[in-house]
This record gives structure tokens, sequence and C-alpha cells, in this order.
């Protein structure tokens, strides 16, 4: 009985599917569309391109110009990737690679930072020192003596003095209040001492310098760390708009300047929390532009030194120590990112003192080349854009040596840019010589003297930069990892690319013509 | 028939194969040079390994039992994915459609742009605390995207009832009140999926069918022509066609 009920069923069950498979389709089912074809057809390929190349759609006009055409046309696409659009989406990738963002940067020592209390600016940091209490001065027009010298009255113990009226720097149509002793405007207070440097902060002499060039007011002065961003990117969006050599980024000492950057530049460097000096161009060449200039921008020619993005300011204090350039270089431009491997680090522990990273066990996976990478920067300063000349700052310099070996007082540049103390005995032939020199190879002492240059083109000869790039691009156009099996096409878009002089727009175009690029799933 | 012909096609490999050691090394003459001849190279998929001039190897082999199989197995082609287009795509996308008009909030006097206030949000990186961009379609980036575009949409509507009709962008063949033909409906479906999504949709295709049934039925159940053009909008908006490519 149970059996034929089983039966029952499943018959049931059969003829009940034989019926559903030939029920004409519920209304709902005829509304649903066809799958997509994996290949784009003309209209979804001129759609991805414009989005791709330009950041936007296709307009209704360029949609109606492919009339009847099968495909879309190479000339519509050459127009495309030779326009500014173009040259804005390539910058915007390149900031994937560049991080070029030092908006938590504090250019200025925070001494040099500007506060109200009731519409008066004043530095509180300092005001010890020139009134002998951190107050502020009184509300009241300044007096002065008959020798320039401001009067005060004493309040509570307090050397108070009144305020003035000083049209500041970054914004000359309002003038602002501020109390008398930070408005000093001296370059040389009476005791001798620079006001235009840090040293200035001790000395109640000293004050905010000509229009408060050496003081910064609340936010105002993120438009330099802005400015050094946009000027990055104006270089970028040059090279790419002019289709120069791709490798014009490594090489080039072309640079753009505006206002924010030319004020920084001559007027604050040594009121900086960063190494700015010695400055890595002539402070006498500058444009002549006010810091208000924010977006009048002026084309440079750098030293022989420079070697296009790998020295800009951006590009120093966003990766701020020679090791940290190194890493990101290697990673965004040669493709090989410093990674312990999957395993670990092995006899991380054996070695623990030895100071050469080169050799220490565990470290030396990474650092044997990260630390000859990292030479390369060698003349230009950590934490700072500055710029140690050969002439200047020779490998080995005798007050540096004899400082170090005698155990006398060494000077600023010296304990600075020069290895003047050890904590080893491994480091002690090192003493006197320029800190990119310590434990460096004789091999690799080279980096140091020919720059990123010499690395960028180095790599391109090797032919790890270009296939890295080509990689990086296939990667952003595709949207995804390249993988096995794209080996062999990348090599041959590599070999177009450098055969073709390094044009970064016939690589993308390659790229966006290729049946990979079509094919969507 | 597939399996007829397979096993047709393996009997003559394995005949072909048979033929060879049949003589033994020694017995075999030298196998000549094969004449180079006029026949055209079939073209290889684009991703296909570059075919190797290497002399064929001789490898004994055994006929199992004849089995269907495919003559045309499938090639695993190398495609890319369809991706999310970024915030700025989005949002120069979404003025590009809409005329000029943006997800923006009035805060007192001042129009926030609300694409780039919530930038962070959806996965824009600053490289500052991020360094690598989230183009994952995620259920937070639909939620913000069906936000902006019920506020663009809306919009839209309102701009729209204050043009001329050759200059409108939602309602561009269609009359405000909601006294169209179904050609018309039709025609206006047609223009706004090729603006918002570059297709071209054949008239009885089932793909515009889905957009008017919308139509339809949001018109119906708010009882105003303008809901059911503003529901249209938002689908279009929110579909990935429109976010993705």
């Amino acid at each position: 009985m149970a059996v034929k009920h089983c039966i029952g069923i499943i018959l049931g069950l059969l003829v009940g599917s034989v019926a559903w498979a030939q029920d004409p389709p519920t209304p709902s089912e005829s509304l649903r569309c066809e799958p997509d074809q994996p290949v784009l057809d003309r209209d979804r390929y001129l759609r991805a391109l414009s989005l791709d190349l330009r950041g936007r759609l296709p307009d209704e006009a360029e949609l109606a110009a492919l009339g009847d055409a099968d495909d879309v046309p190479p000339e519509l696409l050459a127009d495309w990737l030779s326009g500014p659009d173009f040259a804005e989406r390539v910058v915007r990738r390149h900031r994937a690679l560049l991080w070029p963002n030092l908006e938590g940067l504090r250019l200025m020592q925070v001494n040099a930072g500007l506060q109200a209390q009731a519409g008066i600016q004043w530095r509180r940091n300092i005001a010890r020192v020139y009134r002998g209490a951190i107050v502020p001065c009184e509300d009241a027009p300044a007096r002065f003596g008959a020798d320039g010298s401001i009067l005060t009255r004493t309040v509570d113990g307090a050397r108070i003095e009144g305020w003035v009226e000083v049209v500041p720097y970054w914004d000359p149509a309002r003038p602002v209040r501020i109390c008398a002793f930070d408005a000093q405007a001296e370059a040389v207070s009476a005791t001798g001492t620079d006001c235009s440097a840090s040293a200035a902060f001790q000395d109640a002499g000293c004050g905010c310098g000509p229009d408060l060039r050496w003081c910064t007011l609340g936010n105002t002065h993120l438009a330099v760390n802005q400015s050094m961003a946009q000027a990055l990117e104006k270089l970028l969006t040059a090279i790419f708009q002019e289709n120069r050599p791709y490798t014009d980024l490594f090489t080039t000492r072309r640079a753009f300047l505006n206002g924010p950057l030319v004020y920084f530049y001559k007027h604050q460097s040594r009121m900086s929390r960063f190494q700015i000096e010695p400055l890595p161009f002539d402070r006498e060449r500058l444009p002549d532009l006010a810091f208000t200039d924010t977006d009048t921008w002026v084309e440079v020619t750098l030293p022989e030194a420079h070697a296009g993005i790998l020295t800009r300011d951006a590009w120093l204090l966003r990766f701020q120590t020679n090791r940290s350039r190194a890493n990101r270089f290697w990673d965004a431009f040669l493709c090989t990112p410093f990674t312990p491997p999957d395993a670990g680090l092995q006899g991380v522990d054996a070695d623990v003192t030895n100071p050469d990273l080169q050799q220490r066990s565990g470290c030396a996976y990474c650092h044997a080349l990260l630390e000859p990478g990292a030479a390369f920067w060698g003349r230009w300063s950590e934490q700072g854009v500055a710029y140690l000349s050969p002439e200047d700052f020779p490998p080995t310099r005798d007050d540096c040596q004899a400082c170090a070996q005698r155990g006398q007082q060494c000077s600023t540049e010296c304990s600075r840019f020069y290895v003047t103390q050890t904590l080893a005995r491994q480091e002690e032939p090192y003493l006197g010589m320029l800190r990119a020199y310590s434990f460096r190879r004789p091999e690799h002492t080279r980096n140091i003297e020919a720059g990123p240059r010499l690395l960028a083109l180095s790599e391109v000869a090797t032919n790890r930069l270009p296939a890295c790039v080509t990689q990086r691009t296939a990667e952003w156009l595709l949207g995804r990892a390249t993988a096995e099996d794209d080996a062999e096409w990348l090599d041959t878009l590599t070999r177009a690319f450098v055969a073709g002089g390094y044009r970064y727009r016939d690589l993308v175009a390659a790229i966006v013509t290729s049946p990979r690029y079509r094919r969507v799933r | 028939m597939r399996a007829i012909i397979l096993t047709s096609l393996t009997s003559l490999a394995f005949l072909a194969c048979e033929a060879g050691p049949s003589g033994g090394p020694e017995g075999r003459s030298p196998t000549p040079e094969p004449a180079a001849t006029a026949r055209p190279v079939p073209e290889l998929p684009f991703d296909h390994p570059p075919l190797t001039r290497d002399p064929p190897r001789t490898r004994p082999v055994t006929l199992g039992a004849p089995e269907a199989a495919d003559l045309h197995p499938t090639v695993e082609v190398t495609a890319r994915p369809r991706r999310r287009l970024d915030l700025d795509q989005l949002r120069a996308s979404m003025l590009q459609v809409s005329g000029g008009i943006g997800w923006t909030e009035q805060r007192g006097a001042v129009e926030v742009d609300l694409f780039r206030e919530l930038s962070a949000t959806l996965g824009k990186p600053d490289y500052l605390q991020t360094t690598t961009e989230d183009l994952e379609p995620s259920a937070l980036f639909l939620k913000f995207l069906d936000d902006a575009s019920r506020s663009v949409c809306a919009r839209m509507v309102v701009a729209d009832l204050d043009r001329d009709p050759a200059d409108r962008v939602l309602l561009r063949h269609v009359a405000a009140d909601g006294t169209d033909s179904e050609d018309a409906v039709t025609e206006n479906l047609r223009w706004l999926v090729r603006r918002f999504h570059g297709r071209q949709l054949a008239e009885d295709g089932p793909a515009l069918a889905t957009w008017a049934w919308l139509h339809t039925s949001a018109e119906f159940t708010a009882r105003d022509p303008m809901v059911g053009w503003q529901a249209v909008c938002v689908g279009l908006f929110t579909h990935p066609d429109f976010y993705s490519y």
C-alpha cells in the first residue's frame, strides 16, 4: 500500500513537472530582460570608454554622432585621449600611487600660531617671554617711547602692552589687531637674534615680522600644504596633457609654484617644523607672488639634482623618511612591495644588536634591498625637503669628524646631517660621514650621489618600471588584479609602451581597445 | 549525433595511432617533412597560447569505451568584472543626466554637495587615513544612491515643469498633465533609458515593457502622472546600468 502510494506521488510529480515545463511563461517572466552579452556592444563600449577616459557619460550629441557606425570610431577615441578630461582622470589614478595629501601636517612651528582673544591676536606659547606670564595684552592701542620701544604697565606682576593694527599676509584686505610684542617686525633683535628663525621664540625682541610673515592664524596656512599637493598634480597634468614620455615623471625639472608656496619658501622656511633649509632651489629666483595668489601658477625650472615627482615637496613630506620614499616607489612603480614571507621572518631575534639592517637577521629580508634603495634620497633631508649639495655637504666633513671623534660641541649642520654619535661599535667607522653613507657598501655610494633619477632610469633600463606601469594601468582599466594568463598580453603591451617612447596615452589606448577590456562578466 | 561523430573521430585517431607503432621504429621509413600548404591559418582565440613548432611526440594510448562529449568545450575567456562608478564619475554622471541638478542640501546660506561631504563614507580615499578606493556596490552605497536619486529626481520634475518641452530632461516627449498617448510614453521612456543608460531599447522589447510597467504602476498608485515619471527616474538612477559599467 505504502509502495503504491509512493509510486503515485512520484508519477504525480513527474506529470506535474512535465505540465509545468509545457506551461506558457508567466507574465513576470515575459518582462524579464535578456542577460547582457559578455562582449560590450558599441553603445556600452562607448559608455565604458567615456567613463574611464573622461569620468563622465557620453552626451546626447556623441551618442547621436555614432549614427549607424558599427563601432566606436578610432578618431573619437583619439580625441578623448588627447583631451583635458583624460589628463584629469590619469592624475586621479596617480593619486592612488602617490597619496598626495599633506593636510595632516603643521608646517610651521607651534609657537608661530596666533590666537584671538576679544578680537586681539597674540601668541599664547611665548607670552611668558614677552610679559612674564601667560596673558595677552590689554585691549587698548599700544604706546611707544621716543626710541620706538613698546611701553608697558605692570598688572599682577606681568608687563602688559597694548595692540597695534597690522595688515597680515594671509588677508591684506582685513587688518588685524595684534599685541604689540607679537607684532614686532625687526629682522634681528637688539640682542642679535635672527628673528626669522625658531630661536626667535626665546627672544622678547622678536615678533611676527613684517606683515606677520613668521606667524600663522588658524587654518590660513593650510593653503601651503594644499598648494604642494596641487603643484604635484599640476606637473602630472602637464606631462599627461602634453603626452610627454612617462619617464618625465622621474626626470623632469619642471615645477609649478603659486603664491602660498613662494611665500612659504621665501619667508617661512626657517620657521618650519620641517627641514626646509638648505632650500632645494635658489630663493632669489622665486617668482614674485603674494601669499594670496593662490590661483596664479608659474612654471619654473628647478636645479639639476631634481628628479620629477620624486623630489617634489609633496612627495618628500608625504613620505618623510628615505626608507618610506623607497618603499612607496618600489610598491607603486616597480610592483614589488616590501612584504614579509607568508611563513614570517626567520631568526629575527638572532642578532638584534647589529645596527646594520642589511645584515641583521630577519630585517635583511627587506632591508638588504631597502637600504640601498633609500640611499637614492641620501642627499634629500628626512622630515623635510632640503637638498644637501655635494659642494656644501661632502661625504665626509673634517669639522664634523673632528667634533665627533673628540667629543666637542658639533655645529647644527654636523649634528643634523652627519654621523656624530654612535650607539654601537660597528657605527664608529662612519663618524664624520654624511648620514646616508652609514653602512653603505662601496657599490651603493653612487646611489647617494646620483639621486632618485638614477633609480628611475636604471629601473627603466631593466624594464621593471615600464612593466609595472603597464600592469598598474591594466589593473586600473580592467578593474581587477592581473593574473597569470595576462602575462603574455602585458608583456606585449610593455614592449609596445617602451618602443613607442613611454607614451601613456598609447598604453591606455592599447588596453581599452583590447578584447580583455571589452569583455565584461 | 554528437556521440556518433565523437566515436568516429576517436576511432580515426585510434587507427592513426595504431598505424605508427605497427611497423616498429626500425622498420619505419623516415617521416617526410610536411610540405608547406597554402591553407590559411585559422585565427586563434585572443588568449590562446602560442602554437609551437616542436615535433609531435608519439604517446601510447588505450581505447576506452566511447562516451558523449562536447566537441566545443567551454573556453575560459579572461574578462573584466563589471565595475561600480567611482564617486567622481557618479557625481558627474548624475549632474549630466539631470541637466545640472546635483545631490545637494541647503544649510543656511551654504549649498552642501553631499557626494563630497560623504565621500569618505562612500569609499573615496583621502590618501591619509585610507589609500584604497572602495568600489563595492555595498548596501550603504545603494542606500545613499537611493537618497541621492530621490532628491535629484524630485527636483528634476519641478525643474522640468518650468521649462519648454524641448529643454526638458525628464518629460521631454510627454505633457505634464498626464494626458499622454501610449506612444508618447514609450518615446519618453526610450529617451530616458538612452539618456541615463546609453542603451537604445526596442519599442516592443521586454526591457522597455519593464519600464512602462513601473511608470504605469507608480502613476496608478499615486494617481499623479508626475510620480510615475519620478519613479522611473529613481529606477533609472538606482539601476546597475547607471551606476556600473
